[in-house]
């Protein structure tokens, strides 16, 4: 139990770095239209989840605080009953990572 | 201006990649994600072909291609929503490097050949070795991701038709716990409630199952549930703080593995202790019984209880349990010792902890919904814990009834409608029936149209010691179809070994993607998957769904069931086949369908799961379905009058079991000091072959690492992002540190995920198992950890 309300604390701490990073760290104008010079990422196909362009993990349980009505220029859900299980669907991205496999080719696997 | 929806996206892609240059930016979009797909032209339904829970689809095509799929509201499931997996089925058919061509092992490289010559090669060795060893020396391990008709097909070949018993499926490492429970406990197999319990009940209770991120859409409904009503309550049993325990949670219990079995049972002490038991139901449906102790861990090849007399599978004893009744009054006795304060002290969750936990369970004034996943059924004493936990709603009477329902989950989409439901076991036969009863032996005889004789009595290898035998030489050909044993059998570095001994083995492999599996093949047949072939699976609560080919396969790729008749046409067994002009799929079914008529099994037939979105729960007579079994009023089979009726017992009483704790078979000590726990993440699907070749879920969880506490890694001088290598008696993997992130593990455990064939944590589990199931506990070993 005394796991947990630390993880809240570290949430809320977390949440409340963003926000200032989010709105500190940007043009007013970009806020107000996140369409342009937004990170949001395309989506797979018309229907599917956005992706997540920002960190998941530390914002977890906060998402309806920046997106239930769009502060710091978060695009609101479509479905703010979803609480406390949004990232079944919408997952973050390290946009580093190659897809799989890196060599495309049946030779990747070679018989044991 | 119009833009098509494609020139958009690139448009809005190369537009951010400039304009994105500020500190704090991250890399542009890359060409890859932005590919955007076109508009479907036209939905089909079909299941989702990942987990269990069974939601619904509608999947959208355009041009023989699949391009879009979304949740069918018409399906009670999941009502239109779908998890990330879900939503990324439409990318599942299209990676890179999907197998085209049946290849042959030719030394050390594959060469492609044509079909004749694969279905060729693959009847002589199965005829070589069944003409040379017999029978049981060929083996096929298929998968509860196969569908009804795959399944079915190939559980006749081997059982009608080749006269081997040697028939298994992964489910054998997933949910035979779960299904020796159900007939120790009741005398059939699976739930008697359904997912509408979720939004009856009012009180959950969760025993180590992880189910927000592996049953994703049915934790959504408990979650649903708890914000419409505040008097909700869950309970949250894990043994360490992962995404089932987070918000909104209202109890959390950390125990140390395998100790459920005493916190179980001081549950029971504490609801007899204080009245919290259902007398008249008890005195009307229940008794109680104790079986055999001290049963052992199976890590010996040819396991038997009391110890093997000779190492060979000729006189090898399958275990079978010694019930003898008890009277209520000798289980309140045996439940004496188990106290909250004992329990304490093996499990380390608070006394008081237990008790309130306990209370909530007894209180009269609400109703139970139990869940459990693989915390119950990988483990050593499997059978025992699903007994204990059905103790507790019995004891209550809270069972069978809307609301009131302890709910196995179910890992893989048909592990319930193919291989539990047809059978598709080294012991079973479809329709719930077992090879070694004479009776059954004689019906499915019957159905099938073949001598009695045919169909041995004997059971054939489950699946740890298929792969024993395997490497011992007693089984020489193998057919593995829709799994990847190789990465996912537990101390599966023997068994990759022993696959590669050479002599007369020879392995053939159906898939889709090169997997682990495919590079220790002799064979690689390169197969359909999901909507490229029509199919059908059955869910956790029973419900039967149907789906349609709706797309070709690529290259030469063949569904599963066209290579299951063209081995038998091989082997001159083509008949069991034949159903002249009748389709194919239907005839199977239909035929299928007479195991389980009249006997609580019954499906309705082929053209109503063809039609309905969203299947059916069976037993479905005189065209409807059944929500609560054994509940007068909900189940046909029980009658006017009778109230409650377990009727897979002959007695019509379910058994209150008295099983004791016993230690696991490995625990940690000076030389290996922490518990491994493995297991899944959200993202991927089991050894990832298909979830890792779909890029978004790909980059959202690139690779296993090893989630340690905190304190283990300061201890270590280890942070997150190093490397480090995990050793058991058996093997080592190097993984990098996780410490906290979406699971929280307590000091002296580590968990690690097993998707990621370059951190194949098999090497380092035991093959320990539940005597009574065969189930292997991948939950818990015990290894040391150092900085690589
Ligand atoms: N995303 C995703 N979903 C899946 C799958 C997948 O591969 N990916 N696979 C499907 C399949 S086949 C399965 S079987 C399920 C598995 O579903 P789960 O069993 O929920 O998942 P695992 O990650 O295998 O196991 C983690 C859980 O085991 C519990 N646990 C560990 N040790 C013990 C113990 O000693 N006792 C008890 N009671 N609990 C313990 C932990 O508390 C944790 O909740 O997921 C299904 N759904
Ligand atoms: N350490 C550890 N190990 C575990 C577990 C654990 O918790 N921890 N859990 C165990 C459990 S519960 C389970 S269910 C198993 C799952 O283990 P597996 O079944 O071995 O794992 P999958 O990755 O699902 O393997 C299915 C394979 O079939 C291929 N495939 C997909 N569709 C088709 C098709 O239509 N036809 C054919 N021919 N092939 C197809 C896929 O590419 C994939 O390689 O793992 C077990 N192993
Ligand atoms: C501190 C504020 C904040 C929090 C907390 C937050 N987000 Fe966001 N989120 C944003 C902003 C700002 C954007 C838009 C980024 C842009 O346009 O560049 C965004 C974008 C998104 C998008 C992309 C939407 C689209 O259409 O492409 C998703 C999905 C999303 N967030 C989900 C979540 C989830 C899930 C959580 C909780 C785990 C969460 N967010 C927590 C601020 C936040
Ligand atoms: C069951 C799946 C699911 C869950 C759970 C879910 N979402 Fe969504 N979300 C979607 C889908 C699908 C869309 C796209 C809707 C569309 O295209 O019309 C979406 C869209 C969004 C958007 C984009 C809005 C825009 O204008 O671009 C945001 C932001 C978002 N969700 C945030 C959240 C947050 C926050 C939560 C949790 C409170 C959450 N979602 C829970 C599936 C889900
Ligand atoms: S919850 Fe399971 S069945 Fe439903 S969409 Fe997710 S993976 Fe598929
Ligand atoms: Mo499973």
């Amino acid at each position: 139990m005394m796991v947990k309300t630390l993880k809240t604390v570290v949430f809320f701490g977390a949440v409340l770095f963003c926000v200032l990073v989010a709105l500190g760290g940007r043009a007013l104008s970009e806020q107000a239209t996140p369409q342009q010079g937004s990170k949001r990422l395309p989506r797979a196909y018309e229907g599917a989840p956005p992706l997540i362009p920002h960190d998941a993990e530390a914002r977890k349980g906060m998402c309806l605080v920046c997106h239930e009505f769009g502060i710091a220029g978060a695009p609101i859900t479509p479905h703010p009953t979803r609480n406390d299980f949004c990232l079944q669907c919408h997952v973050g991205q390290d946009l580093s990572v190659k897809a799989f496999p890196a060599v495309p080719s049946q030779e990747e696997k070679r018989p044991e | 201006m119009t833009l098509s929806r494609r020139e958009l996206l690139k448009t809005l892609a190369g537009a951010s990649a400039v304009i994105l240059a500020s500190p704090d930016a991250l890399l542009p979009i890359p060409e890859d994600l932005a590919e955007a797909a076109e508009t479907a032209e036209e939905w089909k339904k079909s299941p989702c072909r990942f987990c269990g829970v069974g939601c619904g689809v509608l999947v959208g095509l355009r041009e023989g291609k699949v391009v879009a799929v979304k949740g069918d509201p018409e399906v009670p499931v999941n009502r239109g929503l779908l998890c990330i997996k879900g939503y990324s089925l439409p990318k599942i058919l299209y990676g890179s490097d999907r197998y085209k061509a049946p290849l042959l092992r030719q030394g050390n490289k594959f060469v492609e050949i044509s079909w004749s010559q694969a279905m060729d090669v693959m009847a002589s060795k199965f005829k070589e070795a069944i003409q040379k060893d017999g029978p049981e020396s060929v083996a096929v391990y298929f998968s509860g991701q196969t569908t009804v008709f795959e399944g079915y097909a190939v559980n006749k070949l081997m059982k009608a038709g080749i006269g081997s018993n040697n028939v298994e499926g992964n489910p054998r490492l997933c949910m035979s716990s779960a299904v020796a429970g159900f007939y120790s406990t009741f005398g059939m197999d699976e739930p008697m409630g359904c997912y509408d319990d979720f939004e009856l009940t009012d009180t959950f209770f969760v025993w180590g199952s992880n189910f927000a991120e592996m049953h994703p859409i049915l934790y959504s409904r408990m979650v649903e549930r708890k914000h419409q009503d505040s008097n909700v309550k869950i309970v949250s049993l894990q043994t360490f703080l992962n995404r089932s325990s987070d918000e909104p949670a209202d109890i959390v219990a950390i125990f140390k593995p395998h100790t459920d079995l005493a916190i179980a049972n001081a549950m029971a002490h504490v609801i007899v202790k204080e009245g919290f038991i259902n007398d008249t139901f008890i005195q009307q449906h229940v008794t109680f019984k104790k079986g055999l102790t001290g049963i052992g861990y199976g890590v010996e090849d040819n396991f038997e209880y009391g110890g093997a007399s000779e190492t060979s599978w000729k006189t090898y004893k399958p275990f079978v349990d010694k019930a003898q009744p008890i009277s209520f009054e000798e289980y309140k006795k045996f439940l004496e010792p188990y106290t909250p304060e004992y329990a304490e002290k093996l499990s380390g969750v608070s006394a008081d902890t237990i008790r309130q936990i306990a209370r909530l369970l007894g209180d009269s004034r609400r109703k139970a919904v139990s869940c459990w996943t693989m915390g119950f059924n990988q483990h050593v004493r499997g059978t025992w814990i699903n007994n204990l936990v059905y103790n507790l709603h019995l004891l209550t009477g809270k069972i069978a009834e809307p609301g009131n329902s302890p709910l196995s989950l179910t890992g893989q989409p048909s592990a319930c409608g193919t291989t539990r439901e047809v059978g598709v076991l080294s012991h079973t036969l479809p329709g719930g029936m077992f090879v070694a009863n004479p009776e059954h032996r004689k019906k499915a005889a019957h159905i099938w149209n073949v001598p009695v004789e045919k169909i041995s009595p004997r059971p054939g290898y489950h699946a740890i010691e298929m792969f024993r035998a395997l490497d011992r030489g007693d089984v020489k050909v193998i057919w593995i179809n829709t799994t990847n044993p190789f990465q996912t059998l537990p101390h599966a570095g023997r068994y990759r070994k022993g696959a590669r001994k050479g002599g007369e083995r020879f392995i053939v492999v159906s898939e889709v993607y090169p997997s682990e599996t495919a590079r220790h093949a002799d064979l690689i047949l390169p197969s359909a998957m999901w909507v490229e072939k029509e199919g059908m699976f059955g869910n956790t609560e029973r419900r039967t769904q149907h789906w349609f080919k709706m797309v070709d396969p690529p290259g030469q790729a063949k569904d599963d069931l066209w290579q299951i008749v063209e081995l038998a046409k091989r082997l001159e067994l083509g008949h069991l086949f034949n159903y002249g002009e009748a389709p194919l799929h239907k005839a199977l079914f239909e035929e299928y369908r007479k195991f389980g008529q009249g006997s609580g099994k019954d499906l309705a037939p082929y053209d109503v799961y063809a039609k309905v979105r969203g299947g059916l729960r069976w037993p479905v007579v005189e065209g409807r379905e059944t929500r609560w079994r054994y509940r007068e009023g909900f189940d046909p089979y029980v009658k006017k009058g009778e109230g409650v009726r377990f009727y897979g017992q002959p007695d019509g009483r379910a058994v209150i079991w008295a099983r004791p704790y016993e230690p696991p078979a490995e625990q940690p000590d000076a030389k290996y000091p922490l518990w491994l726990t493995t297991g899944r993440v959200l993202e991927h699907w089991h050894t990832g072959t298909i979830t890792r070749r779909v890029l978004e879920l790909h980059r959202a969880a690139p690779f296993a690492p090893v989630w340690i506490s905190a304190e283990n890694a300061a201890a270590l001088g280890i942070k997150t992002g190093d490397s480090v290598r995990v050793q058991s008696r058996r093997g080592e993997i190097i993984a990098k540190a996780q410490v906290n992130g979406r699971n929280t593990v307590p000091k002296g455990v580590v968990f690690v995920p097993f998707f990621d064939e370059n951190v194949l944590i098999n090497l380092v589990t035991l093959d320990a198992y539940d005597p009574i199931s065969k189930q292997p506990d991948f939950k818990k070993c015990a290894v040391r950890i150092e900085k690589a």
